[in-house]
């Protein structure tokens, strides 16, 4: 029953806060989303499918470009170009997992070869004119207080519900994901791919399918974030820096659990923008030092926490529930709750 | 009980850099059938499993599934053919809970997940974890973690089950315990099942036949008690002489 | 025709700088059997050490240079016993991540103390040239890349000849064996990172005379490092040399018949094709 309120409660404040907030905290809350959405793209190729990517800057920066040029050159509707923005990325993730699995990529090999994808993205959209190459690719932007949704132009307030609604959706579909056959086999994937194989999973299509939603997903993150920031740059977009970016909040927060990218998205893009908030009001104005924080935070979690944040938490939260569940109920908590209760903690 | 051999394995061979780990080795085994595999350590049988299973492709030989050739195939080809298998270190999903192991099994045959639960709750039943159902399998003892093993590829409804050293580890009693229970899948659902084996005691209680691996080669084969009786294969558990010493 | 040869010896000697640059990430890759992320950064860093002293007591980068391994001799060893000893033992992925944040950390503190703007260095005779006939080769690369070879030449001397390179080159080829034998290969483990960093500190000192560097150049300039690497074959010092040269002469070509923005990218597709069809690279260990 007390999560029920929980969550409503969180509801209701991450619906209404935004309209008391002013125009800076706002931009932070929407940055937060946007690596809340992608992170959570990438923990379902690590956290489920074993496979580490250092390069998803491409799946994003893809879908960024693609909606953004086909917008700017066509005029095409970014709802339309979202799909075969997600089916381009889906397909070149897909193919670089079956490269990975027919040449026997792994580890460092492959994380390489996700890096080399990256890198390349990026030189090759420097010399692409259709796509503003180096100079960059800018949206129009018509000044004033828009809200046309269906073209993703508007003010960021609009823009804050996208990428609420978007994140949200994200881990409804992952948390519905894991309870199909197709999500026990990913899970099982990522526990042991030898018993995985002995128990009838077939490992490449599992890890093509996990890869290809991956940078699928990856890619509409990217995209409405394009719509957002209204500029694009290949040395910014597609930068070995982003893809960090990206992988930070799942490996902060606890990679391989549902609720693990989106608390260390959450928490931090904010500290970072803080500590460069803060930099300026002593006035001391050092690029660079968000980035600095982003790495110390990752080079700590790895050594002293390496399941990530949530994981640690979860164990004391879930018993904080259960305790009042506990002085709540009559008689003892049945093994059904307590077993539901390690259920749902398993899936989240 | 049919006369239609489960398996059927012709000559086959493995090396491993020029050293031959599984040495032309042939048998069959009838539907039904609980064949014991021993040896000493090193004489090929893990190698052995790992060909039936598809893990490692032979050099040269064939192996036949009922009628199929399996000795190409990739281990989830030959699982979805019927052949289940355990692993002599047990491989638990270790993050997941005892059900949902099973279930991962179960979602083989049973598309549905709330058909591939059921079956999974009946054998879990079956192998008497369904108390356990919820606890994550890291948390199981060394005894309910192998009948964990056993039960999620019984859960994939194998004609053929390859048990790999299933009871090492195990005290005397819970020895006992797997093997009853062994038997009474057997019984049951005339499941067939080749054991790999050092306990001697499960080897004489399970087999109906046993074949004896020593450097890759079979050098024995028959009923468990004549096998054991047979002094090739006292001498390759004892050493050279050992006949002598001791009374057959 | 002179020009397609210009080309050509322009890439051999920038591909001896690069191949430097390659043995160290080789040496430490060879010996500890981590993935250095981190390699461009601190490349960078060499860089910008002997810019920054060029600019401010107009010393050549290559006198500089030994000084400047001296420092990166230090800090590699610093971080391979305060921090890389420590990861071991780790599942791989966590390796990567640390060494990915210590690239991210090192990248930005440079961001932070040097600004993003290129850099190199000047010397009295950073434009003149050589001439062999009618091919023109600058004084600058000619330099570099001889000081390159001879480090480079230096560096398999010590590791064949040299009784504390021996011990390194046991370690690397049988950990337990070393320990039982009672070597120290923690201390040893350090000391290669150390030798590697001190060849990313020369090869630094001597990049700054050719290229303009900034601190985004870094993660190009790591993966390069690793293209060269797996061609040339992990633990093959020779190999990752030659490999140098060979990077060196594809990315000149690539430059001149596309432009020079490109070059890497051809780097990175033959690094796609080199994982897919051999990716044990083209030499033997020879270490």
């Amino acid at each position: 029953m007390n999560r029920i309120v929980f969550i409503a409660i969180g509801i209701l404040v991450s619906l209404l806060a935004p309209l008391f907030l002013d125009k800076y905290v706002l931009s932070i809350l929407i940055l937060s989303l946007y690596f809340a959405f992608v992170g959570q793209a990438w923990n379902l190729m690590m956290g489920f499918a074993g496979q580490l990517s250092l390069g998803h800057a491409l799946y994003v920066g893809l879908g960024a470009y693609l909606g953004a040029g086909f917008f700017v050159q066509f005029g095409l509707n970014p709802w339309l170009t979202i799909i075969f923005a997600f089916c381009a990325s889906a397909v070149l993730g897909a193919f670089i997992a079956w490269l990975g699995f027919r040449f026997a990529i792994k580890g460092v090999h492959f994380a390489l070869l996700t890096i080399a994808f990256a890198e390349s993205a990026r030189l090759i959209f420097d010399h692409l004119d259709f796509f503003g190459g180096t100079g960059g690719l800018f949206l129009p932007v018509k000044g004033g207080e828009d809200w046309n949704f269906l073209q993703l132009r508007g003010q960021p307030l609009m823009f804050y519900y996208v990428f609420l609604g978007a994140t949200a959706a994200l881990c409804l579909f992952i948390r519905s994901l894991l309870k199909t056959r197709f999500g026990y086999y990913m899970m099982a994937l990522r526990e042991d791919q030898e018993a995985a194989q002995s128990l009838g999973i077939d490992l490449l299509r599992v890890k093509i399918i996990a890869v290809a939603l991956s940078g699928g997903i990856a890619s509409i993150g990217g995209l409405l974030f394009a719509f957002y920031q209204n500029s694009l740059f290949p040395d910014h977009t597609f930068a070995m820096a982003r893809s960090i970016e990206f992988l930070m909040g799942p490996i902060v927060g606890g990679v391989g659990t549902l609720v693990g990218p989106i608390v260390g998205a959450l928490l931090l893009t904010p500290l970072g923008e803080a500590m460069t908030a803060l930099l300026d009001l002593v006035g001391l104005d050092l690029p660079g030092t968000k980035h600095l924080f982003y790495g110390l935070s990752m080079l700590l979690i790895m050594l002293y926490l390496p399941k990530g944040i949530w994981p640690f938490f979860e164990g004391y939260i879930t018993r904080l529930f259960s305790e009042k569940k506990k002085n709540n109920s009559h008689g003892d908590a049945s093994r059904g709750d307590k077993g539901k209760k390690e259920l749902a903690a398993r899936v989240v | 009980m049919s006369f239609n051999p489960v398996l059927r394995v012709e000559n086959l061979s493995k090396s491993f850099q020029g050293l031959k780990a599984v040495n032309n080795i042939s048998f069959r085994m009838r539907e039904g059938e609980i064949v014991g595999l021993i040896g000493p350590n090193g004489a090929g049988k893990t190698t052995f499993f790992n060909l039936l299973a598809g893990a490692i492709t032979p050099d040269t030989g064939k192996i036949y599934y009922f009628d199929h050739e399996i000795h190409n195939l990739k281990p989830h080809e030959i699982s979805r053919l019927g052949v289940g298998r355990t692993f002599q270190i047990v491989k638990p999903f270790k993050g997941l809970t005892t059900l949902d192991n099973v279930i991962i099994g179960a979602l083989q045959q049973h598309k549905r997940l709330n058909k591939a639960q059921k079956h999974a709750r009946d054998i879990l039943k079956m192998l008497e974890l369904d108390r356990k159902s919820h606890v994550l399998a890291e948390h199981l003892t060394l005894p309910e973690r192998k009948r964990l093993e056993v039960a999620r590829a019984l859960a994939t409804n194998p004609k053929l089950l390859l048990l790999d050293e299933v009871m090492a580890g195990l005290r005397p009693n819970e020895v006992e315990v797997m093997v009853d229970v062994l038997l009474s899948l057997n019984k049951q659902l005339g499941l067939s099942m080749v054991v790999i084996e050092h306990v001697m005691r499960a080897v004489m209680r399970l087999s109906n036949h046993v074949i004896v691996l020593n450097h890759g080669e079979k050098i024995a084969e028959g009923k468990p008690e004549t096998i054991t009786r047979d002094p090739r294969v006292i001498e390759c558990y004892l050493g050279e002489g050992a006949i002598h010493g001791c009374a057959a | 025709m002179t020009t397609f040869l210009s080309v050509g010896l322009n890439g051999v000697l920038i591909g001896l700088i690069y191949g430097l640059m390659a043995l160290g990430l080789s040496v430490v890759f060879g010996v500890v059997r981590v993935v250095n992320f981190a390699h461009g950064e601190m490349m960078v860093l060499a860089v910008y050490g002997a810019t920054i002293l060029n600019a401010l007591f107009r010393v050549d980068p290559i006198l500089v240079a030994p000084l400047i391994a001296l420092f990166m001799f230090f800090l590699g060893y610093g971080l391979q016993r305060g921090l890389i000893n420590r990861l071991l033992h780790q599942a791989e992925h966590v390796q990567f991540i640390i060494l990915a944040a210590v690239a991210l950390i090192l990248m930005n503190l440079q961001l932070m103390i040097f600004g993003p703007d290129a850099k190199a260095a000047t010397v009295s005779y950073s434009l003149e040239t050589f001439e062999l006939g009618t091919i023109i080769l600058d004084k600058v690369r000619v330099y570099a890349a001889l000081i390159s070879l001879v480090v480079a030449m230096a560096l398999f001397a010590f590791f064949k000849r040299t009784l504390l390179g021996k011990t390194i080159r046991a370690c690397a080829d049988n950990l337990l064996g070393a320990q039982v034998v009672g070597l120290d290969y923690k201390h040893l483990y350090a000391i290669s990172f150390g030798i590697g960093s001190a060849c990313v500190g020369v090869a630094g000192a001597l990049m700054s005379l050719v290229f303009n560097v900034t601190p985004h150049l870094a993660p190009e300039l790591t993966l390069l490092s690793f293209v060269i690497v797996i061609i040339g074959g992990l633990g093959s010092m020779g190999g990752a040399l030659v490999a140098g040269v060979f990077i060196g002469i594809v990315q000149a070509y690539a430059g001149y018949f596309t432009t020079p923005s490109l070059k890497s990218l051809f780097s990175f597709l033959l690094l796609i094709l080199v994982l897919m069809f051999r990716p044990q690279g083209f030499f033997k260990k020879a270490f």
